[in-house]
């Protein structure tokens, strides 16, 4: 269906694809991760030549998009494409943006394009927003017309470039779950996508990228638990890992918590296990080692997570002489922490000291 | 102190206390009379008014005390202007001829008139003639102008059109004693007549441009005009006089005639008749209108297209494209609007013929277009970059998006600002006087010019401009509540 033979592409300052090389076939669900930075995107754009590919060559159904003179627009009415803005039509409401481009460009009549438009609007789950504009509507929304919009064209292939990076946590469900129930019909998709869970249980193939070109290639189950190469592994390990340094005792607490509560969202921490996360924080980070910090000095903090057990290990690692931090807190502040966590371990490693919480 | 202002102690009794530093002198620009001030009342300081028409209310609101007129002109004035009277003396005596281009046909024409006006002199009619336009009823004043065969070629006239008796408009025609002379000249020779009505300090500019073929109106002899026109034998001896207030003058040093109502102490309905109905004056008006919105709206639709072409080109990505297209809008934008329509029309389009309507649609276009083309330029980059993408992702091509996603968005980011510029368009077209074109400005000089009033016929003109303004913004803004999605979507729902 899609063919990707030694596609680069430069940018004056930096070179996002060096060489990608992928055959995809009909009916498979891809999901492309890695890094930021690794050209997920600009491989999407090139396959629809919203980027013009330095050199290489991308085949739609054998028909090359990239060669000169070819009909760019014809093979781009195959192929959807939903942004991480959504690109909605500003100035059409909901309705004429799905239909405009029906009339314009599969020559539709206009009975035949509201009628199409109005079941996607219905599948979508918008029938009640048809004459709305899209300033009226919350992201979430707004993200579902754009895919409703994209599936008016009766394409055979949809490119998701990054769907729900826009969204607030809470509308990232009402997405997804409209992009699982594409999956099931057996269109061919291609989704940049940051949730895994998500990549892990919809697609049917995972790319993930690195070094300039699809770095690993496999189903989601040889990547997300068996990963054969390493800096795949690497990733796949970071993403259970929560992890922060702390430079100075002026440090933005606010943000440092709330990025911990994102984590713990994406990767399904219990509330519990969270709310003893920050309250181990509290306690020890905050109240003793920041206050003790050497100027030029730093601190490092870790959350990690697995799939498989409960709770969570909490590191904190920091330079200078080893202490004993429960030895300076108030004996009901003590008696709390032992009831958070279930063991806790010091060592030394390589003139840092680390201290090991095991949260419950 | 004193201010210059308020002298009103000011007493001029005779042309001798005119060379005074306290004297202020209007000159209308483009005629001799500045050089004559200067060489009799070198004292005296000189004002340069827009056109005769300007002069009079200047006498009376004492913006100058005295200004110099062909004995005949200031005789009219006084006639019909209770208030101002001249000084029974000439501060020189002048001549009127008729003016040809240096050129094989101008000789040509030249010869002929000569022979024609001495064959007038000669048998006696010439002073008939003279007598009938300097000192006849007004409705006695009328030109034969049937009969012209034309079989010789066309005569190109460049002429003023408020210089009565001389030259000036009746009844929405051009006549005057000067006109009475060329009619029967054309006739008798041969030839057809095409007006062309310029400001006075054109006509000559215009003639030594190519133009027209002769000039009239009131045109003196001087040696220094001698060298770059033709003069005919004098069609008009006269003097020139100082024009003054009465009240500056004992009585008996200043000529006062009175046939005719003051116009100082009008009424309204008065002034209405003067300046719309008498001599069917309103067609005047109409025409100008006419004109106006014409001009307005070719030069709004030529420059919008010639902006949205320089805006493209702006966006070309084409370094050197891109330069030619910004260059293009620093000169027009630090070129003044009446010195691009003076250069387009004396010497781009001099030759050519072309109306002067239409090079002022093209003057005035390609001024709009380089304001035109930056506001589209900044509304079409006020669009996020992500509307193109999505439309060419749905499979449009660019040009085809572009026109369909594009730029309604961009259309409603700049159509108020083009709104304002519109508005300035249609003011600044009232400079086109300036080249031959009556529009409504210059219809309310020329009805200035026969009632010597001011305030009716300006307050006037700039109600009718509002009025235009107004509906021509009526249109755009309709245009505007199409392109915005809320409006369109109730009128979608209340039909």
């Amino acid at each position: 269906m899609i063919s990707i033979r030694h596609l680069k592409k430069v940018y004056p300052n930096v070179t996002p694809l060096e060489d990608v090389n992928a055959e995809i076939q009909r009916g498979e669900v891809i999901s492309i991760i890695g890094p930021s930075g690794t050209g997920k995107s600009t491989l999407l754009r090139c396959i629809n030549l919203l980027e013009k590919p330095t050199s290489g060559e991308v085949l739609i159904d054998g028909k090359s998009i990239t060669a000169r003179g070819a009909d760019v627009a014809a093979l781009r009415r195959k192929m959807g494409m939903v942004f991480q803005s959504f690109n909605l039509f500003n100035h059409l409401t909901i309705i004429e943006n799905i239909m405009v481009a029906q009339m314009d460009l599969l020559k539709r009549s206009k009975n035949e394009a509201y009628e199409k438009t109005m079941s996607l609007l219905h599948q979508v789950g918008l029938s009640d927003k048809a004459d709305a504009l899209p300033e009226e509507l919350s992201g979430g929304q707004k993200q579902r017309a754009a895919i409703a919009r994209t599936l008016a064209m009766d394409p055979e292939i949809i490119l998701f470039d990054e769907p729900t990076s826009a969204l607030d946590p809470t509308m990232v469900m009402e997405v997804l779950a409209v992009i699982r129930n594409l999956a099931s019909q057996g269109l061919t998709m291609l989704i940049v996508t940051h949730e895994m869970q998500f990549a892990k249980d919809l697609s049917t193939r995972v790319f993930y990228m690195d070094q300039g070109g699809i770095y690993e290639d496999g189903t989601p189950e040889q990547i997300f638990t068996n990963p054969k190469r390493e800096k795949t592994r690497l990733f796949i390990n970071r993403l259970n890992v929560f992890d922060e340094k702390i430079t100075s005792k002026g440090f933005d607490y606010i943000g440092l918590i709330n990025r911990l509560y994102l984590f713990g969202e994406k990767n399904q921490v219990s509330k519990k296990t969270l709310r003893n996360i920050n309250f181990v924080f509290d306690e020890l980070v905050s109240q003793i080692f920041v206050p003790r910090l050497d100027p030029g000095a730093e601190l490092l903090f870790t959350v990690e997570v697995s799939d498989k057990k409960n709770g969570a290990v909490v590191t904190i690692g920091y330079g200078g002489a080893e202490i004993e931090p429960l030895s300076f807190c108030d004996e009901f502040s003590r008696e709390l922490i032992s009831l958070a966590t279930s063991e806790i371990r010091t060592s030394t490693a390589g003139g840092k000291n680390l201290l090991k919480l095991h949260v419950r | 102190m004193v201010k210059k202002g308020e002298n009103s102690t000011l007493q001029i009794r005779t042309l001798a206390d005119l060379n005074h530093p306290n004297v202020k002198m209007g000159v209308p620009s483009g005629t001799a009379f500045d050089l004559i001030s200067q060489k009799h009342y070198p004292q005296a300081e000189v004002f340069y008014l827009n056109g005769f028409c300007d002069v009079i209310p200047a006498l009376r609101q004492k913006i100058v005390d005295a200004a110099l007129f062909d004995e005949p002109v200031a005789r009219d004035i006084c006639r019909q202007n209770r208030d101002l009277t001249y000084i029974r003396e000439n501060v020189e005596s002048v001549y009127f001829a008729l003016g040809f281009s240096k050129t094989e046909r101008g000789v040509k024409l030249c010869s002929q008139i000569n022979e024609f006006l001495n064959k007038l002199k000669e048998n006696g009619t010439l002073a008939d003639i003279e007598k009938l336009w300097v000192d006849g009823e007004e409705s006695q004043k009328k030109i034969d102008k049937t009969g012209l065969s034309g079989k010789n070629g066309t005569l190109r006239l460049l002429t003023p059109s408020n210089y009565a008796p001389f030259t000036y408009v009746q009844d929405g025609e051009v006549v005057g004693y000067e006109m009475d002379l060329l009619y029967r000249f054309a006739r008798e020779y041969g030839y057809q007549i095409e007006i062309l009505v310029m400001e006075p300090s054109a006509v000559i500019s215009g003639l030594v441009a190519g133009k027209g073929d002769l000039i009239c109106g009131g045109v003196s002899y001087t040696a220094e005009r001698a060298e770059k026109i033709l003069f005919s034998v004098p069609t008009y001896e006269t003097g020139i006089v100082a024009l003054v207030r009465a009240s500056t003058i004992p009585e008996e040093n200043g000529l006062f005639l009175t046939d005719e109502k003051s116009t100082w102490h009008s009424n309204l309905s008065e002034s209405f008749e003067r300046t719309f109905v008498r001599e069917s004056r309103w067609k005047l008006v109409l025409d100008g209108i006419r004109i106006t919105i014409f001009i307005s709206i070719f030069s709004a639709i030529f420059g919008t297209l010639l902006g949205f072409g320089i805006c493209l080109l702006r966006r070309s990505g084409n370094r050197l494209v891109n330069i030619i297209a910004l260059s293009y809008i620093r000169v027009m934008q630090g070129t003044p609007m009446i010195v691009l329509l003076m250069i387009l029309f004396y010497i781009v389009f001099a030759k050519t013929g072309l109306d002067g309507v239409w090079v002022a649609v093209i003057g005035f276009g390609l001024n709009f277009a380089a304001y035109v083309s930056e506001m589209m330029r900044t509304g079409i980059e006020s669009v996020d970059k992500g509307q193109m993408e999505a439309a060419l992702a749905l499979g449009y091509r660019k040009p085809h998006a572009f026109l369909k996603i594009v730029l309604p968005q961009a259309a409603r980011h700049f159509l108020p600002v083009y709104q304002g510029e519109f508005i300035s368009l249609v003011k600044m077209t009232s400079v086109v006087g300036y080249i031959a074109i009556q529009d409504l400005t210059k219809a309310s000089d020329i009805i200035r010019s026969r009632t010597y009033e001011a305030f009716f016929p300006l307050i006037s003109t700039a109600i009718i401009y509002f009025i235009i303004a107004w509906l021509l913004t009526r249109a755009l803004v309709a245009l505007q509540d199409r392109l915005n999605p809320k409006k369109r979507r109730k009128r979608l729902f209340s039909k």
